[in-house]
This record gives C-alpha cells, structure tokens and sequence, in this order.
C-alpha cells in the first residue's frame, strides 16, 4: 500500500503545483477585486487586503448592465455556436465519409484558411460587411460562425474518420439516404467531439472583445466584454471595477465549464462500437 | 430468394492492378455458396459488388435477371452481415433490427412482428433492449443476423462473420447458419478464409486466388478433384502434399527415385471415373500429390515403383497428436511430407519411417501451369 | 434531439436579426439626416445629447444621429480607420490632434477654410490660436494653411497636487501665478516622499520631457522640421533632468511603475501614492470624484523668469471629404465649436473653451468647484502647444524616439550619450515618411 502511496505522492505535487500556476491570474482579479482604490497600487503587493470591500462589484453592477449585457451576448454565442456545430458536422462528414470530385483539394484549401492570421482579414472583411450594411449589428459576428469555422470542420471530420466505414455501409444497405445515414446513425455517436466543440466555441464567442469593437457601437447592443472594457474611458478607469466587472462575466462560464465538465468525462470513453 | 450471376465481371482501380479478373459465377436461387481464398484475393470485392458497395469496372451483375451493375445498394434488397458486425452503438438492439423497416415506414406494429420473429429464430428475445456494448461477441453476431433477417432481403451477404468468435462459438454458430439457411430457404452467399468452414456450409464452393475464380464446385468435387495445385493445396487440412517431379517417356518420376509410376498405371479410371486431361502425357515437369490421409505407414518390403502404390522414405521430425488422429511430419528426399494415421502409436522422432499412398489417390499437376492433369 | 436544436438556432438567429431592424430603421423623415462619431465619458455623452437636441431645434431640417464609441485608447481611432477605408465615414467626427496629420494627408477631411470664412456662427479669431494651428495643412506643412478641422475645445496641462497631503507634511502650496523653478520644485517633493507604515510615497509621478524642453527654450525639431534637435546640451540636460527625478533624486518612482495605461502614472495619483500630478484640464470631473482635497499650480520652469511652455491637447471637429451633406455637417461643426456649444460643453468641466473670452467667465472658472484655481490652466492655455508627434504628418519617427528613450528612463543610457548615437535614425524616418516636407 506504501508503494502506491509513495509514487502517486509526486505527481500529486506537480499537479497541484501547475494548477497553482493556472489558477493565480484569478486569484489575482479575485483580490483586487475586493481591493479599495487605495491599496490596488501598493507594492508590495498584497494578496488579501487590509480592508476588503465588495464596492467595486457595486459599482460595476451599476456601470454595467449585467443582464442585458448577457443577453446581448448570449444572441451571439449560442447562434454562432450551434449554428456552426451544425454546419462544421455536416461538413466534416461529407469530407470524410463521402466521396466526390475535389473533395481532397477542398478539405487542403480549408486547411490553407486556417494559415491566415485573422487579423489579416480584418480590414478586407470589415469593408465587404459595411457595403452589405452589416456595420453595428450583429451578423458580423454570427454569421461566419454559424457558416463553420474551419477550425470545427477539421476536427469533426478528423472524428468522423474514426467512425467504422461498415456503420455506414450497414445504414446504406438498410436504405439509407446519406442525410438520414447522417442524422439517425452518424451525428448520435458524434456526441464527445459535439460537447468538447461546443463548449470551446461557447467560450471563445463570449470572451470575443474584438469582434464586437470593431463592429459594434450602439451601446445597447454591447457585449459584456465591451461593456466591462467600457467602464474604462479615456479618462481612465479603475482597474478594481474592471476586475469586479471580469470576474461577474465570467461566472456564467465557470458555470458552464463546471457543467460541461462530466460531458467530457463521460465522451472520453469510447461508445460500444466493437 | 434470388439467382446472382456474375458475367465476366471484373474490377480495377484506377488504372492499378485488377483486384477482381473476369469472374463468372452463378449462385443458384436458394444456394449457400462460399467465396473462399487467401486474403487478397478479391472474395470480400465481389461480395462487395453485390451489395453495391463496390463499384463494377467491366461486366454485369444481375440478381434475378435485373442488371444492377449501377442499381444503388439500398435498391437492391440485399442485406449484409459484417465481420465486425456494425451494429449500431447508440440504438438498443430492438432498434437495431428496426432500423431499415422504420426507414421504409412500415407501421410499428408490422416491425414489432418482424423483429420478435427473427430474435425468437436466433433465440435473442431477452436482449432485445440492451445496447451492443453490453453483448457478447456471439450475441452481438446473432443480433447482426437478425438484423438481416427481419428485411426479407432477396439475398444475404455474410463477410466472414465467425473469423471474431472463439473455436468453440464458431462451430456451434457455423451449425446454427446451416439451419438457418434451410429454414429460411435464403440465398447466401458466405466469404470466408477458412477452409473448414467452407467446406461445412457451402452447398458449393467457390476458390479464388489474386482475383481469379480458380474452380466453383461442391465440396466433395473440390476437395477430391481439385482443378490446380493451388486449389489442392487450399483446400484440404492439412494441405496435400505436392512434391516436384518429372514426367518423360511415360513415366513419372521424383526426386530421389521414390515414385516411379508408368502412365499406363496412372490412367486407371480411379473410383470416380475421372480420368487424365487430354495431352497430359507429354513430356513435362509435374507436381505429384497426395493427401495426408491417403498414406499409411508402410511395414512391408516392397521396393518403390509398385504398380499399387507409391512409398515415400524419411526420416520422422515430429509427430503431432490430436488425439484422434496421428500427423507424421517427414523429411525425405523428395522435400518434406505429412502424414495422416489414426490412433497408431507413432514411431519416435529421428527414425526411419515409409508412408504409401495408393496408386488411385495420386494427383498430378503441371508444375508450370499448375492446371490439373490427373 | 437534432429537430429541437435546428428549431433553438433559427428562433435565436431570427431574434437577432429582428433586433437589429428594430433600433436602426429610421423613422420615415423629411430631414436630412447626418452621423456624428466621437468618443467620450458617460457624463460627456449626456451633454452631448443635450447640445445636439438644441442643435435640431435651432436647424428643424436636419436630424444627427450621434455615436459615441466606448473604450480606451486606440479604440476609436481604429474604428474611425476602418470606417474610412469601408467608405462609411461618419459626417462629423472627433479628430484628435494627434491624429490629425495622418488622416489630413490621406484626403479623409473637408477643406473648411472657406466655410469658417463665411461663418457667422464661428469666429476664427475668437479662437485660442494655438487650438486653432493644430487644424490647419498646406498640402505639404502642418500647422499652416487651410483649415480642415475646428477645435472642440483646447486641454491645457498643470501640475495637480494632493491639498491635504501637503497640509500634513507641512508644505506651503504652490504659488497658482508664479511657476516654481526645477530646484524649488525638488526639495519640495523630496519633504513629500516618504515611507508610510510599509508604503512608500513619493513627491510626483513623472515630468512631461517636452514640457522641460521647451520651458528651456529648446525646439523638439527644426524649424524646417526635417531634423530632430535634442542633441543640443540644454536639450539633453532637460530630458536627463526628468528621468533623474526618479533615477537620482528618487522623488519620483521607477518608470516601468507607470505602466501603459497612457495615463503617465495618474492612477498614483488618484491612489495617494504620489503627491503630485500633472495632467490635462480633462482629468477634473473624474478628479472632482476623489475622496481629497486637490488643486492644480503652473508646471516648474528651469530657472526664475522663464516661461512655462507646456502641452496641451485638442480635439478637433472634422466633415468627411466623402459627406453627401456637407452644409449640414457644418452647421452642425459651427454649432459645436461656436459660443453656445462651447458653453454647454465646458460646463462639465472637462475642457477649456476654445473661445478665449468664455474661458474668462465662471462657466469655465467654475468657483465652488475644484480645483479652485482654475485660472492656472487659462494661463497655461497661453503658452501651450501641440505634442511632438504632431509637427509633421507621420509620426513614426516619434515610435522610434520612444522605443530608445527607454533605456533613458530606465537609466540604462544617459541621455547625453544615447541621443546622438539614435539622431540619425530619427531624422531618417522623419524624412523617408514625409516625403512633403
């Protein structure tokens, strides 16, 4: 029994160690955070303050109007998440299952996209939404999303390679169309590769500051990135407030992730395909 | 149930190695015909191509009179089971079965009937609700079976189904086929490497070999009068041993003096009134065979070249023991050969032993063309 | 499963679209409609809403759609970038001054020169001169020629100082009409720098160069502006002077302590970390929110006598080259930028009018509220000038200049040795980007 206790005692150090290493950038916006305007300066710098307060999350509920501000951007998120699951399967499982001409020329071309730095684009792409007038809305954002972005292809695709070709012969010989061999057969078993994209895209759409700067400018239509940066001005701003402010839109990912998480447990095992 | 025949079909990639060669074969209605062969050899394409899951490069294939070389499998009614048995994971094993009726809109009821029907048949109504994972690899195949049965295909497609169970499920599964396919009085045809089973379940057999349908006949045709040395070599376990030898001015000999038989002996009608292919006394190098069960273990003194049989000479490596048979492994001067003998107490390696094999049980072959000659 | 998802995505996607119709579509009009975009605080955008409310009744044919663009820094000017090369250039937009040579050369503004000519809104000559060069482009020279944007309002900088701390540590305040030399200066911060239980404070946060080069007679370019000057003793003297006050003297602290929210250390200030400040006329609504007493003084000078010539900031009032409606636009600029706009905007206190008669007046003095010596920054709006950055149309040079200045705060190099060794450097990107000169 010693034995096992002594090697797994190790890994125990370094696992928490590195979840040590993760998790002190929250640590140090959880702190400042609580921090009065006085002491978030200080160096050296403390990590629990003489005189927390919990003025700064006052402040940032009432700079910030939190529920509109998720709603604005859930409108985006969830769309442009599920929309591109949808499309990035049906993609990924005619690259990698059917059969047509230039299916490999594509799914390289695909690939290439992925090369391009997306700031790149930005200009190119600004300009070819403001002359369909799709400046200050949020189909900027949703669309391309929704469209599958090649990142989500690709890995659906590389999940649907590892689908037994005979699954899909079966269907096909049971009369299935290619639709439905995709629908009833096919998308089911995609469920781990599903969540674990889901999720990823969840979190990159919610945390997007960028996209919603350059596109956005209604303040009623802000995201809550953009209406947490904006309780920083030109003037300035209070870096505790911003922190509060972070750390109130974060939760709704914590929560998520906390959620998601037995999906992730429980894709990881392999369905009873053999 | 159908009739499929294949006319000269053949398939290529690309402009790549054919990997099936101008096959023509018919499968009677009702037949359970075994495709069997080395790996490779294009078995499980033709299989394949009736299924439609492989494309025709030259030819036609027809199932009952309809050609259906560009037909789409699921227009073909023929249903297919799976080595790897390809259930579907996520559906019980009820939906399973269901699966291709609900696509057609059969009404529940019709489809409940059905797959009840077919898990009785394979004795699998208490897993009806359980998923694949939770099944053994035996229930597994019997579920991929019913799977086939409930669409009253025109056709069943078995690709080595058994090759997954253990030696002990696979005898008792191959047994249970055979009586599925009487009560069913389907049309089947099986893909198999294992020559055992072909030779159990097939009303006929059909060896193949790089593409090429080398002989198609019963069983008992096949294994006593093999149309070339590959075919007598495959089928048949242990092999026959095929030794080199020469044939000139009407006798055939081998290595080492051991056989020395006359034409004139050879061309005895044997029991089945076969007799030796036109020609096939010219002068030439010859494959001599002879199976394993043919040769008992010779006490007497008679010397080589006796008109009643042939001796072989060696020496004993091994002797293995099944217990109800007896397989000697020699090494003689005509290469090595193996001897099948019942019950015997075997001699003890590293002796001197003579196996003889009657005359009639000899099998020529053309060493260079391989083609049956007696 | 995959039915009710398909259902979830049209139902949000359909939302969104929708949305967007309700809050955007106009409503049918007879006016002529213009956009105006600028950026600004909360409070700014209030004040807005009310001058361009009396703005439509004073025009009942136009209608101005106003958008201010939130966050910090670079923000607004990309936006406005991309809007420019998109061709969606709002009608008015803010022009900061620094940016202003870069969009002038490109063509991006309208040529006002003739429209304030004839303006009777807006007197040119009414204008804080200083304010009003900064809008000005010959084709090939900044700060001459045809007017292509109006001040907004004109930020000049002073020193801000901590009231209360200097009352506790005993130091008299700064006279608010005499500048205090560069050695005054020093020993008072050094009675203000000190250690506080475990917290350290210092005298100030950190000293504009230009401020001190300028206050000692030196230029930052030539007259042809085609050379950089800070080789020159006096120059070099005065920019080692600012990094000594925290290499040597420690009154001020490290520099990498200042950090890039371009705010050069006024989050010390704010904290109480630093007693003393200096700063734009832009910081005092926020500064009003703080919980000590404060006022503001003239900027040090070197030596008795000499003048203190310091920064200021403008923002400037642009149309686009490409507006469809320029007469509007420009009614609405002249409104902005004449006597009524400028006194509704300079009662947030946020800025100096940019006309110098109303600076005079209690609408910019404000008695009653901090800083109580508001004419500290009348006095300074005098002497002010432009940024560097701003002498010719790219800037690049002054990125180069900053990037190598570093190892002079940070005390790697002295500013004797380092500056003649990256003079050519600076010179040469002056002259390869602005090849009008």
């Amino acid at each position: 029994m010693t034995e096992r206790r002594r090697s797994t005692i190790p890994a125990y150090v370094v696992l928490a160690l590195v979840a040590l290493l993760v998790i002190l950038p929250f640590l140090f916006m959880l702190s400042t955070s609580l921090k009065p305007p006085s002491e978030v300066y200080e160096i050296p710098f403390r990590w629990i303050p003489r005189h927390p307060t919990l003025r700064n999350y006052g402040k940032a509920l009432t700079e910030v109007n939190l529920a509109r501000g998720t709603w604005n951007t859930l409108l985006i998120a969830l769309p442009a998440t599920f929309g591109g699951l949808l499309t990035a399967s049906f993609a990924g499982f005619a690259f990698a299952k059917l059969r047509f001409p230039g299916r490999d020329a594509l799914f390289a071309a695909l690939l290439a996209t992925m090369m391009l730095p997306g700031i790149l684009m930005l200009i190119p792409q600004f300009v070819m939404f403001a002359k369909i007038g799709w400046v200050d809305t949020y189909l900027p954002l949703i669309v391309p999303g929704a469209l599958g972005t090649a990142m989500a292809t690709f890995m659906m695709r590389q999940f649907f390679k590892s689908i037994p070709d005979e699954i899909i012969e079966a269907a096909t010989l049971d009369g299935a169309s290619p639709f439905q061999t995709f629908t009833r057969v096919v998308f089911p078993l995609a469920r781990p590769a599903l969540v674990t994209l889901g999720v990823f895209g969840l979190k990159a759409a919610w945390n997007d500051y960028f996209g919603p700067l350059v596109y956005i400018s209604s303040p009623e239509k802000m995201t809550i990135q953009q209406m947490i940066a904006s309780t920083q001005n030109a003037y300035g701003g209070e870096p505790a407030v911003l922190m509060a402010g972070s750390a109130l839109a974060m939760l709704p990912l914590v929560v998520l992730f906390l959620f998601a998480q037995r999906y992730f447990v429980e894709g990881i095992a392999t369905t009873g395909l053999k | 149930m159908a009739r499929v025949v294949f006319e000269h079909v053949g398939k290529q990639y690309g402009g790549g190695v054919p990997v099936v060669r101008d096959l023509s074969l018919t499968i009677e209605n009702e037949e359970l015909l075994v495709l069997v062969g080395p790996s490779g050899c294009g078995k499980s394409t033709a299989l394949r191509m009736i299924a439609g899951l492989e494309g025709i490069t030259r030819g036609s294939l027809f199932i009952d009179d309809d050609r259906v070389n560009d037909t789409p499998p699921k227009d073909r009614d023929v249903a297919m089971v799976f080595q790897s048995y390809a259930l579907y994971p996520h559906m019980t094993c009820f939906e399973n079965m269901a699966f291709a009726l609900q696509l057609r809109r059969m009404p529940k009821s019709e489809v409940r009937a059905r797959v009840d029907a077919a898990a009785k048949t394979l004795a699998i109504e208490h897993l009806l609700e359980r998923r694949p994972k939770e099944l053994s690899g035996g229930q597994r195949q019997r579920v991929a079976i019913g799977r086939a049965i409930v669409r009253e295909p025109r056709v069943f497609l078995m690709d080595e189904p058994l090759s997954n169970l253990d030696a002990k499920l696979r005898s008792s599964m191959r047994a249970e086929i055979k009586r599925l396919h009487r009560e069913l009085a389907a049309t089947i045809v099986y893909v198999t490497h294992d020559q055992t089973e072909a030779m159990t379940l097939g009303d006929r057999i059909a060896v193949m070999r790089s593409g090429d349908l080398q002989q198609c006949d019963t069983p008992a045709a096949v294994y006593e009068r093999p149309a070339n040395a590959f075919v007598a070599a495959f089928i048949g376990l242990p092999p026959m041993n095929l030794v080199p030898g020469e044939s000139r001015g009407g006798i055939v000999s081998v290595a080492g003096g051991q056989v020395r038989l006359r034409w004139a002996a050879l061309r005895h009608p044997h029991r089945d009134g076969s007799h030796a292919m036109p020609g096939a006394e010219g002068d030439r190098e010859v494959l001599v065979g002879v199976r394993p069960e043919h040769l008992t273990l010779d006490r007497g003194f008679e010397q080589n070249g006796d008109a009643r049989g042939v001796v072989f000479t060696g020496t004993l490596e091994l002797a293995e023991t099944t217990g109800a048979d007896t397989f000697l492994h020699l090494t003689t001067d005509a290469g090595p050969i193996v001897a099948r003998l019942s019950g015997h107490t075997p001699p003890r390696p590293g002796e001197r032993v003579r196996v003889r094999a009657d005359v009639a049980n000899i099998h020529l072959f053309d060493r260079t063309t391989e083609e049956r000659l007696l | 499963m995959s039915h009710r998802l398909l259902v979830l995505v049209l139902v949000l996607v359909s939302l969104s679209c929708t949305r967007h119709d309700a809050s955007t579509a106009p409503p049918p009009d007879a006016r002529t409609t213009i956009t105006f975009v600028g950026w600004g605080a909360p409070e700014e955008r209030q004040v807005l809403e009310e001058v361009i409310t009396a703005f439509e009744q004073a025009h009942p044919q136009v209608r101005v759609i106003y958008t201010q663009v939130p966050g910090v820094g670079y923000d607004y000017l990309n936006k406005l970038r991309l809007m420019l090369v998109a061709g969606i250039a709002p009608d008015v937009f803010y022009v900061p001054d620094g940016a202003f040579g870069e969009l002038v050369r490109t063509g991006a503004l309208l040529d006002l020169e003739s429209l304030v000519a004839r303006s009777r809104a807006v007197d040119a000559k009414a204008i804080w001169p200083t304010a009003l060069e900064r809008y000005r482009w010959n084709g090939h020279r900044l700060h001459e020629g045809d007017l292509y944007a109006l001040p907004k309002d004109l930020g000049p900088t002073a020193m801000f100082y901590d009231a209360d701390r200097l009352r506790a540590r005993g130091v008299a305040p700064p006279d608010p009409h005499v500048p205090m030399t560069w050695s005054e200066a020093v020993a008072m911060w050094h009675v203000l720098t000190f250690d506080d239980g475990g917290v350290h404070r210092y005298g100030i946060t950190s000293f504009p160069y230009e401020d001190a080069v300028w206050s000692s007679g030196e230029e930052v370019l030539s007259p042809d502006r085609r050379s950089w000057n800070l080789t020159s003793p006096i120059a070099v003297r005065a920019v080692q002077w600012c990094a000594d006050l925290a290499l040597r003297e420690h009154v001020a602290p490290n520099p990498t302590r200042l950090g890039d929210s371009g705010g050069g250390g006024r989050e010390l200030f704010e904290a109480r970390l630093a007693a003393m400040h200096i700063d734009g006329r832009w910081m005092v609504p926020r500064f009003r929110q703080l919980e000590f007493a404060w006022d503001v003084a003239p900027i040090p000078v070197p030596e008795r006598g000499a003048p203190s010539i310091t920064w200021s900031g403008s923002v400037g009032l642009a149309i686009s080259a490409k507006s469809k409606k320029t007469s509007e636009a420009f009614a609405l600029v002249e409104y902005l930028a004449g006597p009524e706009g400028q006194a509704r905007l300079t009662a947030t206190g946020l800025q100096l009018p940019n006309q110098r008669e109303l600076a005079a007046t209690d609408l910019f003095l404000q008695p009653g509220l901090l800083p109580r010596h508001a004419e500290v920054f009348v006095l300074a709006a005098e002497n002010s000038r432009p940024a560097p950055a701003t002498l010719v149309p790219n800037a690049f040079w002054y990125d180069v200049f900053t990037s190598f200045a570093e190892e002079v705060w940070r005390g790697d190099r002295t500013a004797a040795s380092l500056f003649p060794e990256i003079k050519p450097r600076i010179d040469q990107a002056i002259r390869r980007r602005n090849p009008e000169l």
